[in-house]
């Protein structure tokens, strides 16, 4: 060492300065963090879990500020696992995605359909279990757990309509609860971006839980919307041919009708 | 006014010693790990592929900014001592801090070059794939699609265009930058006091770790309670005083997921980034100053 703070007005400037920017960043930081934490940055928590399933090159890629880098490696490792079948790594590989950038929506999408579609349905075709309740329950599983994972992005990323979108049809087509469909279906269309024609698929999800009651409030609704008539896309036509249907079905009271 | 000139000079002398070293070299390797990534994963999705292709060229800039950041920083200092030119410079009218803050905006002005030649390399590949891409996307629809599958093609081209144009990316970038000048600046400020570079590149390169690591310390300083001993408390308080958090670059890899930053958070990172490097400027001069040569 060839220096020495000899000059005690050095020390003290240093200490002051120090000092003073301490404080003004500690409180920077923590009003960042907690930004971050409003935008739902922030998924993950460095501890030794992480560790050990990252192992130590992709923790250091971490610690070194490349986790877009590492959670694109851990997802291909997903696809990995994938192929091979290894449905427990898969589902573990993908909460280390997840974990690792949950505002990347396509990693739970991909994520849910791995199991809820992919797992449950190789886990159904099993021939090697002959017992046709352990398919039908190992099915049911991953059904489950990738309706979990649907339900958790969609709660870590709010304002994306693809997730209610998948979590609608997982409902829909797997477990045919039509009602949390429509839920999901309505969710779906209210968040920023969703196509418009998913507007109409709660009320298609209602007729198929036959009540045709909420199905046809959901086409009151969107036909009294104040909106160009004119676009192709709000499909006035497919609407109006719904209510004046559900109207003679339901036999609503003809003052009460939209199309007496 | 003349201290401007002297440091203005000292920082084009630091420049074009740097880019005389081959430093640009470097370019050759990240134009081939951008081209290669951006064609590497043709079998994922659209949004897969370009969050790999983005992921994998930011993260290249980040390396080898990285890199020459603290190779560059660390060699200044040691440099000049061993080749004494620093005596001849400091026996001009010319003040130690001048010829730290020359030579601090010289690596700047090196980091910007580089990071404007890489961003360069980086939308040529962006585009490239994105006509690849919409190519692709025509000729899966087949010579006559029918209206459906012509509406789906034009849906998944506006998307594509979407993710190959994303003005976002500057922001990123931008931030990279950001995140290189501190990590500069911390090489100087290691550099005042040390005796060697390779000490600066090792000590700086673990502060940069460390400051992956700053917010879980300032997380356990103000909100431990008694579960932190006195003396660990003591520690990691003075640990979230210096140590940047590095952590606050995060927002690139969100930038690249595709989410909507608003800039308002990024140019408080950036101001963030900015008053820390005055100060390590600051106290590396005041250091400097008491350094025997």
């Amino acid at each position: 060492m060839t220096f020495t703070l000899h000059r005690h007005k050095t020390a003290v400037y240093l200490a002051l300065l120090l000092a003073a920017w301490g404080s003004l960043k500690v409180y920077w930081e923590t009003a960042i963090e907690r930004r971050e934490e409003i935008l739902k940055f922030h998924g993950y928590t460095i501890n030794r879990s992480l560790r050990d399933q990252l192992g130590q090159g992709m923790m250091l890629g971490l610690l070194s500020g490349f986790r877009g880098v590492v959670a694109d490696f851990t997802w291909l490792m997903v696809t990995g696992a994938w192929q091979d079948k290894q449905w427990f790594r898969v589902k573990s590989l993908i909460d280390l995605s997840v974990t690792l950038q949950p505002r990347f929506v396509p990693f739970w999408d991909l994520g849910g359909w791995h199991l809820a579609w992919n797992a449950s349905v190789d886990r159904r075709n099993n021939h090697d279990e002959p017992n046709p309740l352990r398919r039908i329950k190992e099915e049911r599983y991953w059904i489950r757990e990738g309706e979990k994972v649907y339900r958790r992005g969609a709660l870590s990323n709010p304002d994306s309509y693809e997730l209610w979108r998948s979590l609608a049809m997982l409902y829909e087509q797997k477990l045919q609860d039509y009602r949390q469909a429509a839920e999901c279906f309505a969710r779906a269309a209210a968040a920023p971006g969703a196509p418009i024609f998913l507007e109409r698929f709660p009320a298609y999800m209602y007729e198929k839980a036959g009540d045709d009651q909420a199905a046809y409030e959901v086409y009151k609704r969107l036909w009294l919307l104040p909106r160009d008539r004119k676009n192709i896309q709000y499909a006035y036509d497919k609407i109006e041919e719904k209510i004046r249907l559900l109207e003679k079905k339901l036999k609503v009271p003809r003052e009460k009708r939209i199309f007496p | 006014m003349e201290s401007l000139l002297r440091i203005r000079a000292i920082a084009r002398n630091t420049l074009i010693e740097a880019l005389r070293q081959k430093v640009l070299n470097i370019l050759l390797l990240f134009g081939v790990i951008t081209i290669v990534s951006g064609f590497l994963f043709a079998n994922f999705t659209l949004a897969e592929q370009f969050k790999f292709l983005k992921d994998f060229s930011i993260g290249a800039m980040s390396v080898f900014g990285l890199l020459i950041a603290l190779m560059g920083t660390a060699q200044l200092l040691p440099g000049e001592l061993e080749s004494r030119t620093i005596y001849t410079i400091l026996a001009k009218p010319v003040r130690r801090s001048e010829f730290l803050i020359g030579k601090y905006l010289g690596i700047l002005a090196l980091l910007a070059t580089t990071i404007l030649l890489m961003s360069i390399v980086f939308v040529g590949v962006l585009l490239v794939k994105e006509q690849s891409m919409i190519a692709s996307e025509w000729r899966d629809a087949g010579p006559t699609p029918t209206a459906e599958i012509q509406a789906m093609a034009a849906e998944n081209v506006k998307q594509i265009h979407k993710e190959a144009r994303d003005p976002r990316l500057v922001q990123a970038v931008l931030l990279t930058y950001a995140k290189l000048s501190l990590v500069a600046g911390m090489a100087l400020l290691v550099s005042t006091f040390a005796t060697s570079a390779i000490f600066t590149v090792a000590t700086t390169f673990l502060l940069y770790v460390i400051g992956h690591l700053e917010s879980i310390a300032r997380q356990a300083w103000l909100q431990g309670g008694t579960e932190v001993n006195p003396v660990s408390k003591v520690f990691l308080g003075v640990l979230s005083f210096l140590i940047p958090d590095m952590n606050t670059f995060n927002v690139i890899d969100e930038i690249i997921a595709g989410n909507a930053i608003p800039w308002s958070h990024s140019l408080n990172v950036l101001a963030y980034t900015g008053i820390y490097i005055f100060v390590v400027m600051a106290v590396s001069i005041l250091i400097f100053n008491e350094r025997e040569l």
